[in-house]
Formats: structure tokens, C-alpha cells, sequence
């Protein structure tokens, strides 16, 4: 016996679609726009967040000798929140397009960098808690930036195909 | 046409505004830089509001967040204004017209009237916080800062839900 898998996926989208929550985001006149801006509010925070972290990492002695596990340890809770936010909007306003988003190339490309944007910056958390080479963890948040800066550029391409 | 019309069309015909407009790959890429700009600008903003409210880095002084952060705020604030001009002068005749737009502008004037405010007053006597904590006016102006902020990212959103040709 063999499992049919891409006819299991196709009814899983179909299952989606047809939840009642997914057809009341899909119908909403404003549903999916009040949830687009979370999601750049969200993505303010997130990249915000970031690219302070970046900037921090650039520079020998960090933001006034705020160093990238000083300002890691205070603003990642900012990030995480943010992030959250992103999470949660973007989930949604996928569950209301399963199907549109699922075929969508860019919105796979996305998922994928998401996936490498988190496992480095949970790693940078990691190490701001503990001693450790701050060259590791200012090499750890440049590579950070580049990864929610690819994962910001990704999802504006799925707008576009 | 009122002047300010007037004053859009005349921005909407310069050729380099055409240019921009009709072009295929500059509009999208100018955008992403401003989103970024934002990204950056809000960012660091709002930490050091949330600083200043006592949220996060409650360990560090408040003036030493503030004056590491603020600094890069101001030139994401600029490079917002450099990618935000050209967008403007795209589409300087819808924009005239867009109620978003609009609201996106009152916003930021008062983000920056926000801004000033807090440096003129409270932030003055900034040296003298510490360690009795941050002030209820300061923190007053941190919140509306956060708020203000917010709004001016979801109205920027909102200018291409009520962009009309």
C-alpha cells in the first residue's frame, strides 16, 4: 500500500480552505489589510531590531560600547515580540489563501530563509546569555540581518508573482 | 486646482518623476529601501521608548540607551526621506489625493512635534534621572512616540489600499 502524498496535501489546502475561519478572512472587506499592517508593524520590529544589531556588530566598540550581546540581551524580547506578531498575522492571512500561497515560489523561498533567519538568531540569544568569541556573535548578527533582510525581500515578492 | 495641486502636477511632470513612475524594477527598489528605512527609524525608536517607559534594558541608564540609539533613528529618519521624495514625486497628483497619504503626513508632523518636545522639556533634565528613574513626562512621550510610530507604518500600508488614478 502506498500513501498517495500529493494527493494528501492537496486535501489538506482543501480542508483549510474550507474551514470557517479561512472563509471569514478570505470574504472580510478588511480582514486581510488590518492584517497585512500587523504584519508590517511586526516586520518594523523584527528588521528594526536587526539592523541595530548589525550596526552594533560593524563596529569595534558596538553602539557606545553597548556591545551585540548587551543590546542582544535587552532588545531580543523587542524582536520576539514582533516576530510573534508576524507570525500570527502571516499565518493567518496564509489559512485565508492556502492554495495561493502554497504555489507560490517566493512564499516557499520565504519559509525556507525563515527557517536559517531563526536557528541564527536563536543561537545569537543563546550566546548573549553565556561568555563565548564575540567575533562569533557579531559574525553571528550580521548573517542575522542578511537572513530577515532576504526573508523581507522574499515576501515582497510573493506580492509580485 | 489649488496651489498645492498645482505644485504636485508640476512634480509629477518633472521626467525624472516619469521616469521612476514608468520604470519597472527602480519603484519596487526604492520602496524596499524606504520599508527598510522604516524598519530602521521605528526600530530604534522604539527601543528606546520602551526604555524610557522601563520595559527592557532596565539595568542600563535610560541617557545611555537614548544617546547610542537615537543617533541611528535620526539617519534611518533621513534615508526614509531620501527614498520617501523620489516615491512622492512618482506619484505626486494620486498622492495629492490619497486620504492615507494624507493622515501618513499629519502623523509624522506630529511624531516630530512629539520628538521636540520631549528634547525641549523633560529630556533637558535628563542627567539628573538617574537613579530615582524616568520621569512620568518622559514616559508619556515615550508611549505616544510608540503609538504615533505605529500609526504612520499602518497608514503608509493603507496609502496603496486607497491609491485611485
Amino acid at each position: 500500500m502506498s500513501i498517495d502524498l500529493i494527493a494528501l496535501g492537496r486535501s489538506l489546502l482543501g480542508w483549510i480552505e474550507r474551514t470557517p475561519l479561512s472563509g471569514v478572512i478570505r470574504h472580510s472587506d478588511w480582514a486581510v489589510m488590518g492584517l497585512e499592517s500587523l504584519h508590517l508593524l511586526g516586520l518594523a520590529l523584527v528588521g528594526g531590531v536587526a539592523s541595530v544589531l548589525a550596526i552594533a556588530a560593524s563596529r569595534r566598540d558596538g553602539l557606545r560600547g553597548l556591545s551585540v550581546a548587551d543590546l542582544a540581551r535587552g532588545a531580543l524580547p523587542l524582536q520576539a515580540a514582533g516576530f510573534a506578531l508576524m507570525a500570527a498575522s502571516g499565518a493567518l492571512i496564509a489559512w485565508s489563501m492556502p492554495h495561493k500561497y502554497y504555489l507560490n515560489a517566493a512564499f516557499r523561498l520565504k519559509m525556507a530563509l525563515l527557517l536559517a533567519a531563526i536557528a541564527v538568531t536563536a543561537w545569537l540569544w543563546r550566546s548573549a546569555r553565556r561568555r563565548g568569541s564575540a567575533i562569533a556573535r557579531r559574525a553571528a548578527a550580521l548573517l542575522a540581518f542578511l537572513l530577515w533582510l532576504a526573508v523581507g525581500l522574499s515576501g515582497r515578492w510573493v506580492g509580485f508573482l | 486646482m489649488t496651489i498645492l495641486q498645482t505644485f504636485c502636477q508640476w512634480i509629477y511632470d518633472w521626467p525624472f518623476s516619469t521616469a521612476l513612475r514608468e520604470s519597472d524594477d527602480a519603484f519596487p527598489f526604492v520602496e524596499t529601501a524606504h520599508v527598510l528605512a522604516i524598519g530602521l527609524a521605528a526600530g530604534s525608536i522604539v527601543i528606546v521608548d520602551l526604555r524610557l517607559i522601563g520595559l527592557i534594558f532596565r539595568k542600563e541608564p535610560a541617557t545611555r540607551i537614548v544617546e547610542a540609539l537615537l543617533p541611528w533613528t535620526w539617519r534611518g529618519f533621513a534615508l526614509m526621506l531620501v527614498t520617501g521624495l523620489p516615491l512622492f514625486a512618482a506619484e505626486a497628483v494620486d498622492l495629492y489625493k490619497n486620504p492615507a497619504f494624507r493622515l501618513k503626513l499629519v502623523l509624522l508632523g506630529l511624531a516630530g512635534l512629539n520628538a521636540l518636545a520631549f528634547h525641549v522639556t523633560t529630556y533637558r533634565r535628563a542627567r539628573a534621572w538617574a537613579p530615582a528613574g524616568v520621569p512620568f513626562a518622559a514616559r508619556a512621550f515615550a508611549g505616544m512616540s510608540i503609538f504615533l510610530w505605529s500609526a504612520v507604518i499602518v497608514s503608509g500600508r493603507l496609502i496603496a489600499v486607497f491609491h485611485v488614478h
